[in-house]
């Protein structure tokens, strides 16, 4: 039987969806009015009804625009330093899928869909922004000067260690010293400059740091198996 | 507390300056520290741990910036976005952070020029029209313009016929059938046909689309339906005029041109 489109949008076929879809972003492009239905029952089916080839149609559909955020975004150079575009677009649709999923969201218009797939690829790159700017791993000495290297890429339950680490050290201005060296990255004059009312003298920031780092040479064997058992 | 040996070496205070590039040693102590080995070791060892620290430590409380942008969007569940506001109040870095996430959602283009068609990745194939086996074949003859007609787009073949129902209006039907022999009869089960206004989205004996050749009207179709599970295509209460027909099959598109629908 024949229908209108507006009664036929569940039963199109992908091609034809995906056709649509970028009709209408174009309109949108060239400012005219648009329909966004077509382009967010991609989405419906490739989220809600986890239709394998929609999936694969909305990453075709989407993929150029997220290349094209990637390639706009200021840290890209820095990013692709450290993995290639693919694997960018690979992870940011990857992430948008569980998130979606793990928090149930359905997206009412093309704009809040599209939104949410671009934050997802911000993020990736400035959490690949936040790994670059950890120093590269050294080993921990152990006792005589044997050396055991650890993975660079941990990714662990931070506040689990953190409390390990707190219990190394006792003093309460070292633990403040601590988090602010190691968790917040600051140097001690920016550790002065953004906490006076903690902190008014940098020649106390380095006894301390200096304490801290006592403290842990004496538990090295602790802290090493602290940071290794963290990363498995 | 220091592990000063001699009246020349640095201070723990000034060797740590050192680490974070933030210290000048008088120039007594300079000299010291480059004839050193123990001072120089001294240095060392803060510095390889405060390397190893930071490499295991650095923002591993902070959220990850995946998460501080869907805060930033109002998504994440409300324990999430308590957690996170609570930790904005102390985490400067993550707290920057946002205001650079809010700054980018403000001003990025959510629809950027350059993306991607499916239309390049669909063939388009234009029907033949196939004179009736039946029919003789007459040399200067055009095959039949009139109804019912016979298509052939690869190895799909497609009938098409005008019946006038009860009430006047007229039906137009197909039925749409493939030599291919790994096909099934419900092949085409589900899959779109379009009826478009003439000339319709394409231009006549090209093979690419009217946005492929850069014209701007952007056409929809007037009816729409799906194939049945034997083949059936529907059209009901269609108006006389001149109509392109686009079959969205799964590989190809199949487009048929001429189709000229009069109350005669």
């Amino acid at each position: 039987m024949g229908i209108r489109m507006d009664e036929a949008l569940s039963q199109m076929n992908l091609s034809l969806l995906a056709d649509r879809c970028s009709e209408e972003m174009k309109l949108h492009r060239r400012k005219e009015a648009y329909d966004d239905r077509y382009c967010l029952e991609i989405f419906r089916r490739a989220i809600m009804q986890r239709v394998d080839q929609a999936w694969s149609v909305l990453q075709q559909r989407f993929g150029d625009t997220v290349r094209i955020w990637l390639h706009s975004h200021a840290s890209k150079d820095v990013a692709l330093l450290r993995d290639s575009e693919e694997n960018y677009i690979a992870q940011t649709f990857s992430r948008f899928w569980y998130a979606v999923r793990d928090q149930h969201l359905e997206f009412t218009s093309l704009n809040s869909a599209l939104s949410y797939l671009h934050a997802t690829l911000n993020g990736i790159l400035t959490d690949t922004l936040r790994s670059h700017l950890r120093s590269k791993e050294v080993p921990i000495p152990e006792p005589g000067s044997s050396e055991e290297p650890l993975s660079s890429e941990a990714s662990f339950d931070g506040s689990a260690t953190w409390q390990s680490i707190q219990s190394l050290l006792s003093d309460q201005r070292e633990q403040r010293v601590a988090y602010l060296l190691y968790y917040c990255g600051l140097k001690p004059r920016e550790i002065v400059m953004r906490c006076p009312e903690e902190f008014d003298d940098i020649k106390e920031v380095y006894r301390l740091n200096h304490n801290i780092v006592e403290r842990l040479r004496r538990n090295r064997d602790r802290l090493r198996r602290l940071l290794s058992d963290e990363e498995g | 507390m220091t592990d000063r040996l001699h009246a020349l070496a640095p201070s723990n205070e000034d060797l740590i300056s050192l680490v974070y590039d933030e210290g000048l040693l008088p120039e007594e102590e300079r000299e010291h520290l480059a004839q050193c080995p123990i001072c120089q070791q001294r240095l060392a060892d803060y510095k390889d741990m405060n390397t190893l620290m930071l490499s295991h430590l650095y923002r591993s409380l902070c959220p990850s910036a995946v998460n501080l942008n869907y805060y930033c969007l109002g998504g994440l569940p409300v324990e999430e976005r308590t957690s996170i506001a609570n930790h904005l109040l102390d985490c400067r870095l993550c707290a920057g952070e946002v205001v650079e996430i809010r700054r980018e959602q403000a001003s990025y283009d959510l629809f950027p020029e350059g993306g991607f068609s499916l239309r390049d990745a669909v063939r388009r194939i234009f029907a033949n029209l196939v004179v009736q086996q039946a029919q003789p074949v007459l040399r200067d003859v055009q095959p039949s313009t009139g109804w019912p007609r016979q298509y052939r787009a690869e190895a799909n073949d497609l009938s098409l016929h005008l019946s006038r129902a009860d009430n006047g209006e007229i039906m137009l039907l197909g039925i749409i059938t493939s030599s291919d022999p790994a096909k099934t009869l419900n092949a085409f089960e589900g899959m779109t046909v379009d009826l478009y206004t003439a000339p319709g989205p394409l231009v006549e004996g090209s093979s690419v689309s009217s946005d492929e050749l850069g014209i701007d009207k952007v056409t929809s179709p007037i009816f729409s339906t799906t194939i049945d599970e034997i083949g059936n295509i529907f059209f009901e209460e269609v108006p006389p005029g001149n109509y392109v027909m686009i079959l969205h099959l799964a590989d190809q598109e199949v487009i048929i041109e001429g189709l000229t629908i009069d109350h005669g």
